[in-house]
């Protein structure tokens, strides 16, 4: 039996927006599913998240313990780094042990009749007195001493000479 | 007039009437998605940086963990070496010891002996001046001012006097030694801790090579009773 539609015509919506209304509804049903897909796929991945987090916070806890128990390492660490931190800056001051081993070899490359005299020593600086007997010895030296590599830079201070200990050279010297 | 292509005059009721449920319902869609979409999704959001920076500071902690467990064993003693080397209070009494049992073994004699305070070096490193008169064969004073430097507590040679008499040489010798109070805070937890570096092992070698004092223990002894009182 076909249906009998006893409505007068101006009341019956039109057949366009009769389409219009049904691909609507259609619409917005596959939105309210999509929205009910995505909010269930928040809830779940909010859920998932969150359990992560607590399980890092959980393992944060417990890693913090085991640091807290092995604070004792952990203050020598802070100790030795401090101290060697320290010490390199100590060992990098000016000392004059350089200037000792230099003296050193200094006195090696005296000729005979050459002696050294009073010296003093100070970081990057020698200042010494040497005797030698001749002017023989004293050329010697100079030629001995200039010719090394002992010293960067040798300076003459002062030559005297006396008939009883010979000459005497006052040198300054730096490495 | 027409929208759409549609006639919307004189049929406007059954039209809207038929759109109105539709149209609605499209609304409370949007407006529910527009609502569920944003806070969901900063809520994600912020979920996810909250993670991300729980598991850099988990990676953070796990790697300090790693590292003291590493440095466990052998950090004590290197922590004895380093304080040794730069003590946390005035090492002159050690020094004096130190440079007392070199002199004895170059048959070296000491003579007089000054301690005083020096300048700081930077803020935080006191300096002490230890000065002395030794005198012996020149060839052993050399080996001694040479040998200073491979001795525990560190110091550095300041100065050098040396006057000849006859075979006999009498130095007067400075030297500066230092000292540097314990660090008193360790590092926040969260901050990445690290290994001793390559120059830091190298340095620690060195110094681990010095020669250290020699510390004498006295035993406890049980009081008793003195037969001469005097004595």
């Amino acid at each position: 039996m076909g249906k009998i539609n006893l409505l007068p015509k101006e009341l019956t919506p039109k057949e366009s927006f009769l389409k219009l209304a049904s691909s609507l509804k259609k619409i917005v049903l596959i939105g309210f599913v999509t929205l009910i897909i995505l909010t269930v796929a928040l809830i779940g991945g909010f859920i998932v998240l969150s359990n992560q987090l607590n399980s890092a916070v959980e393992s944060q806890k417990e890693l913090k313990a085991k640091i807290n128990a092995q604070k004792s390492t952990e203050q020598r660490l802070v100790l030795v780094k401090d101290r060697l931190g320290k010490i390199e800056h100590v060992l990098g001051t000016e000392t004059a042990t350089d200037e000792v081993e230099s003296l050193e070899k200094l006195i090696a490359i005296l000729p005979d009749g050459a002696t050294l005299g009073e010296t003093n020593m100070s970081p990057l600086s020698t200042s010494t007195k040497v005797f030698v007997d001749s002017s023989k010895t004293l050329v010697q030296f100079l030629a001995i001493l200039l010719g090394s590599d002992i010293y960067s830079k040798v300076n003459l201070k002062s030559l005297t000479f006396s008939y009883i200990s010979g000459y005497g050279l006052q040198l300054a010297l730096i490495n | 007039m027409e929208i759409l292509g549609i006639s919307i005059q004189g049929s406007v009721k059954p039209n809207i009437r038929i759109l109105a449920v539709p149209v609605i319902l499209a609304v409370v869609l949007a407006i529910l998605t527009l609502l569920i979409g944003q806070r969901g999704i900063s809520q994600i959001a912020s979920k996810l940086k909250d993670l991300q920076e729980a598991k850099k500071a988990e990676t953070g902690l796990e790697a300090r963990t790693n590292v003291l467990q590493r440095l466990e064993g052998v950090v004590l003693s290197q922590a004895d070496v380093s304080r040794i080397a730069l003590p946390e209070k005035d090492p002159s009494l050690l020094m004096l010891g130190q440079v007392k049992s070199i002199l004895e073994k170059h048959n070296l004699e000491i003579k007089g002996i000054r301690t005083r305070r020096a300048a700081k070096l930077g803020k935080e490193i006191a300096v002490g001046q230890v000065s002395f008169n030794v005198s012996g064969e020149l060839e052993n004073v050399l080996e001694f001012l040479k040998e200073i430097k491979t001795f525990a507590p560190i110091s550095t040679l300041e100065g050098v006097s040396i006057i000849i008499e006859g075979s006999q040489v009498s130095v007067n010798t400075t030297l500066f030694i230092f000292w540097s109070g314990f660090p008193t805070e360790i590092p926040a937890i969260t901050t990445p801790i690290n290994e001793l570096s390559t120059e830091e092992k190298a340095l620690l070698e060195k110094v681990t090579r010095l020669t250290k004092p020699e510390f004498n223990n006295l035993n406890p002894t049980e009081p008793s009773n003195r037969q001469d009182p005097f004595n």
